[in-house]
């Protein structure tokens, strides 16, 4: 890129900095500061600035993520304690029963929203009816229940009015209508439009509990009986021999065992390589994806919507595998999860 | 002239050369990261196919292709890079050029290329979507208070700002141009600039749903 004046930094030429107007500095400056704020509010830019000032004031806190924003869905570790809470049926009763203190006190966020939420919208006789009904359901199931019934089935709008009002939604509602989007109203298609901080926070209540509550409930693959061949961890590779974190777990099975979607989702890749032989990866919103591997034969296609339980594929020795076998990952935001956590038969009782 | 206020316009007029810049840059940089927040999938998008094409190559050697689901990370890192490129770009074209450079057609003529057909191309839709982008923040910032009045602030403040800001900048730019020592200068950059430029043309600003 050459230019008709050679570089000389910042400073223009005495000539070219007449040729600037001589008023509007004011307006002009403050237009700047404005974009400014606007590259600190809307970019990780501003997060990376008050972790730099934490840093250098001696505070403890977490290094943002740059990418942060180009990454939908919750964190593993957010999901890990939520999963805490999920599966303690006397931390969830008392998130929904507390008869002192504001509701839901105590419980770390988005359980606590869908506490308060819960209790919120119902008062006297009702919030004991609720909460008789809801005790009555198994622990992970409870607080997703009492929004779904307290909001007829949108359990998304719900979790998101609450954690980032009613108010800034219709603005990001607004804002994906006029850049054409097809459905503006649900969350994934308008949450690019939430301001920074509100957007970090419905990401935690609505796509860290519904992403949680889609893991919770899932079926497990194969329902004939089969044994766990290998396990989620790391492990040296049978094949090449290095030491490598196993994504998922192995299932040893029959060729031919069918093969049942983990939860209702659309089938993001049914394709085949040489690693993985014939795969399927369903898209279960919310961050959360599964992945077959080594099948023998697929019976859905890219862009398939299935239900839970659906049977998808066959399971099979395709692909680099030393026996047939099928290979489930799951996965809730950026990270590869143990599928074995989330287990149905393995799961506390509620 | 005689007021304390028309007194510091004047001295903040007289000194833009030292921070205007910074505002076009800042305003360049957000219509990059609204179109960086799409360019992601279309990164994923390719690795997948790549990666799908080279699976049976690196079998052959032994070595273990990645696996669809860990390409994510890689992609946001990519777009990131591509992102942070391209800001250089700007960086570079906005910081060696004099503050109000003379524009006229002949010296546009004069001095085309690749790069002089592009700079406009890139940088008038990523301005205005960054104008779009402060405006949501200022109303987002001033609606608690005063919701109807803050979506008309909104709106004024990007046409403002893509008026000082993106204008002034594009002119900046397209004035600091001079004649190439080949016409096809700037043809590696042509790519990336223009994808930045269509990205944020298409999901960066409000006409799709204006149009419908």
């Amino acid at each position: 890129m050459s230019r008709r004046t050679p570089p000389k930094g910042l400073k223009p030429s005495p000539k070219a900095a007449k040729a600037g107007p001589a008023r509007g500095g004011l307006t002009d400056l403050f237009l700047v500061v404005l974009t400014v704020f606007g590259v600190m509010t809307r970019t990780p830019v501003g997060g990376v600035v008050t972790w730099a000032v934490d840093v250098a004031r001696g505070v403890e806190t977490e290094r943002p993520s740059l990418i942060a924003t180009f990454t939908a869905g919750p964190s593993a570790r957010l999901l890990a304690e939520l999963e805490a809470i999920f599966v303690q049926p006397e931390a969830l009763a008392g998130a929904l029963g507390s008869a002192q203190g504001a509701p839901g006190d105590g419980f770390p966020e988005p359980y606590r929203t869908a506490a308060r939420i819960a209790l919120a919208k119902s008062d006297g006789p009702a919030d004991d009816t609720l909460r008789a009904e809801v005790a009555a359901l198994p622990a992970e199931e409870r607080a997703i229940a009492a929004l779904d019934r307290l909001y007829q089935g949108d359990v998304e709008e719900a979790l998101e009015v609450y954690a980032v009002g009613a108010e800034p939604r219709e603005r990001a509602i607004r804002r994906a209508r006029q850049v054409g989007e097809d459905e503006p109203s649900r969350y994934a298609t308008h949450r690019a439009f939430l301001p920074d901080a509100q957007a970090r926070a419905a990401r935690a209540a609505v796509d860290g509990t519904m992403g949680l509550a889609k893991a919770l409930t899932l079926t497990w693959p194969i329902a004939a009986p089969h044994r766990v061949s290998s396990r989620y961890g790391y492990r040296v590779h049978p094949v090449l021999k290095t030491r490598k974190l196993h994504n998922g777990v192995d299932l040893s099975a029959p060729i031919g065992t069918p093969v049942l979607a983990a939860q209702a989702g659309e089938v993001e890749k049914a394709a085949q390589d040489p690693l993985n032989g014939k795969f399927i990866i369903v898209n279960h919103g919310h961050g959360v994806r599964s992945s077959y591997c080594h099948l023998d034969a697929l019976h859905v296609e890219k862009g398939d919507e299935v239900t839970a339980g659906q049977v998808i594929a066959d399971s099979g020795n395709t692909g680099r595998s030393t026996g047939p076998h099928l290979h489930f990952t799951l996965r809730v935001g950026r990270d590869a999860v143990d599928p074995e956590r989330f287990r149905p038969e393995l799961r506390p009782e509620g | 002239m005689d007021d304390p206020l028309s007194r510091l316009d004047a001295a903040l007029a007289r000194s833009r050369f030292a921070w205007i810049g910074l505002g076009q840059l800042a305003l360049i940089g957000l219509g990059l990261h609204l179109a960086a927040d799409h360019l992601d999938d279309q990164v994923y998008a390719a690795l997948s196919a790549l990666v799908e094409r080279l699976a049976g190559p690196l079998e052959t050697v032994g070595l273990a292709p990645a696996s669809p689901d860990d390409l994510l990370e890689p992609s946001a890192w990519i777009a990131l890079a591509l992102e942070l490129l391209t800001l250089l770009h700007a960086f570079n074209s906005l910081t060696l050029t004099p503050l109000a450079p003379t524009l006229s057609p002949r010296a546009y003529r004069d001095a085309l290329s690749v790069h002089a057909l592009v700079l406009p191309l890139y940088w008038a839709p990523t301005a205005l979507a960054g104008a779009w982008v402060v405006g949501m923040s200022v109303e987002d910032a001033l609606a608690p208070f005063a919701p109807t009045p803050a979506r008309w602030l909104g709106v004024i403040t990007s046409v403002l700002i893509a008026w000082r800001l993106g204008l002034s900048g594009l002119a900046r730019v397209i004035g600091g141009l001079s004649a190439p020592k080949s016409r096809l200068q700037g043809i590696l950059w042509a790519p990336l600039l223009l994808t930045f430029a269509a990205l944020a043309a298409w999901y960066g600003l409000p006409w799709r749903g204006v149009l419908s």
